[in-house]
């Protein structure tokens, strides 16, 4: 069984369990294991179950487990506002691990979560004092200044993050998401294009890169968009339903004189009436009802008869 | 507008349980309904929850608001949308922003009545410990911009629940998962097998 198709499965035996009875330990452990090995962010089923398992089965977890999920429930708990449970498990961390960076980061979150972000600040600013370079909490700095709504601010943190980070393709999506969000498109449309050659076979990234050209709009960038929305669909095997919407979205737009004498360009015109053909196809397989307004769409778009 | 803008309990719980849906995310959607002119007011009937990411993109925007205005104009009877709702992912965030104002707009030129409702997060949490009726933020087009309508001593002004109490629905909308059921445009574009219309949500 693949992971997610297991973590859904384990989630959904957690919760059906008997009334009457705790639900697996085996069944929570596994299932909190799978969600840190994926980084998936279900933070209240992992609070919910993970603070059942702190409650009824700490002895039985192995010391660097029982830590790991203290430190898992904790930062789930904070993502629900459940505070009170956060403040128990970050407790038992610094008492635990007194000297930690990770124990402060933790704490440092807790004051974010509690909207105290001067002493969150201060927290993190003692880190830096004496480990100027230390990766998560000059994250810590930048969300810091997200929450407050200086996003300005939060872009000035993780440049100079990625300056000492540039491998790091979390940092490097969040900052295209802060430039999306201030309508910054072409310093979105550079992250995106570190993404690529970080990882050239991403579909996501492919496209997202092709959403932002869209966006900046003019002939020349949705040429570009065109050619990136074309390459996700060929990673995706012609499924991707955004890609194939991306080809005919540029296609609408892109001004058809003066392209005829260009072969490629020629190439370029007819991928419009295939991706046409291909969402028919797959919205009348899978999403017959919506079909009427998919043609309505095409149609406008002048790439469906 | 002179009518005032009613909205039943239905798609103010749609956008509230998207946004629930998505609490670390900026989300938005259209609100659909009839524009009965200065008698009668703009009556809010349906919401279609948008997106939960990369809300400022324009490509999937594109597509999903000629989506659903064919949609609208396949049921006929004068189904529109007349409006616009979003909510920002930072607490205590009511504005509009730049996104808003030109989505805002677009939907503006093609029906002058046309609204946007804020989520205000702090009325959210004032709401579930009774301290507030709706959660939400009407904003109208005035000569100047988009505007918080003014609400007057009497009450007049804002935005009128038609239906029982949102809070009530709410929770108990919440105790029973919905907010896990509810799809958007965006995830139907990752599985189109996904219904962004929700018709059987809160049936």
């Amino acid at each position: 069984m693949d992971p997610t198709t297991e973590r859904r499965s384990l989630l959904e035996e957690i919760e059906n369990a008997p009334a009457n009875r705790a639900p697996s330990e085996k069944s929570i452990r596994r299932y909190l294991r799978i969600v840190r090995e994926q980084r998936t962010r279900e933070s209240e089923s992992v609070a919910k179950w993970g603070a059942v398992l702190l409650r009824k089965y700490r002895r039985v977890l192995p010391e660097e487990e029982l830590w790991l999920v203290q430190e898992q429930v904790a930062m789930a708990a904070l993502d629900c506002h459940a505070l009170s449970v956060a403040a128990t498990c970050m407790k038992a961390i610094s008492r635990q691990f007194p000297d930690s960076v990770r124990a402060k980061r933790l704490k440092g979150m807790y004051m974010e979560a509690t909207g105290n972000l001067d002493r969150a600040d201060g927290i993190y600013d003692e880190i830096l004092a004496t480990d100027p370079c230390n990766e998560m909490i000059l994250k810590r700095k930048a969300t810091c200044k997200k929450t407050k709504g200086d996003i300005p601010g939060a872009i000035q943190a993780l440049k100079h993050y990625v300056d000492i980070y540039m491998l790091d393709r979390d940092a490097w999506e969040e900052l295209a998401g802060l430039y999306i969000k201030q309508h910054l498109f072409k310093q979105a449309a550079f992250c995106f294009e570190e993404l690529i050659m970080l990882a050239p076979n991403s579909l996501t990234y492919n496209l997202r890169y092709a959403d932002v050209l869209y966006t900046i709009g003019q002939q020349a960038n949705w040429k570009s968009a065109l050619s990136y929305y074309s390459r996700a669909v060929e990673l995706s095997g012609g499924g991707c339903v955004r890609a194939l919407f991306g080809v005919c979205c540029c296609l609408s737009n892109l001004d058809p004189k003066g392209q005829e004498e260009d072969e490629d360009e020629e190439g370029g015109r007819a991928l419009g009436p295939l991706s046409a053909k291909a969402l028919v196809k797959w919205y009348s397989e899978k999403c017959p009802d919506k079909l009427p307004y998919l043609r309505e769409v095409l149609k406008s778009q002048e790439l469906l008869d | 507008m002179g009518g005032g803008y009613k909205a039943d309990t239905t798609p103010l719980l749609k956008a509230l349980l998207h946004g629930a849906k998505f609490p670390s995310c900026s989300v938005n959607g259209v609100l659909l309904g009839f524009d009965g002119g200065d008698a009668d007011g703009v009556h809010v009937v349906d919401a279609v929850p948008l997106f939960h990411t990369a809300l400022p993109l324009a490509p999937h925007l594109e597509v999903a608001l000629a989506m659903v205005d064919a949609y609208v104009k396949a049921q006929q009877g004068g189904l529109q949308i007349v409006g616009y709702y979003q909510a920002d992912a930072a607490y205590g965030v009511t504005e509009l922003g730049k996104t808003g104002k030109a989505i805002a707009d677009r939907l503006h030129q093609q029906t002058k009545a046309s609204c946007a409702l804020l989520i205000d997060s702090k009325k959210l949490a004032a709401m579930v410990n009774e301290k507030e009726d709706l959660p939400f933020e009407l904003v109208v087009r005035r000569p100047n911009g988009w505007q918080v309508a003014k609400v007057d001593k009497d009450g007049n002004g804002g935005l009128v629940c038609t239906g029982g109490s949102v809070r009530d629905l709410l929770l108990n909308y919440w105790n029973a998962q919905k907010h896990h059921k509810i799809c958007d445009f965006d995830e139907h574009l990752d599985d189109i097998t996904k219904d962004f219309l929700n018709p059987d949500l809160l049936a």
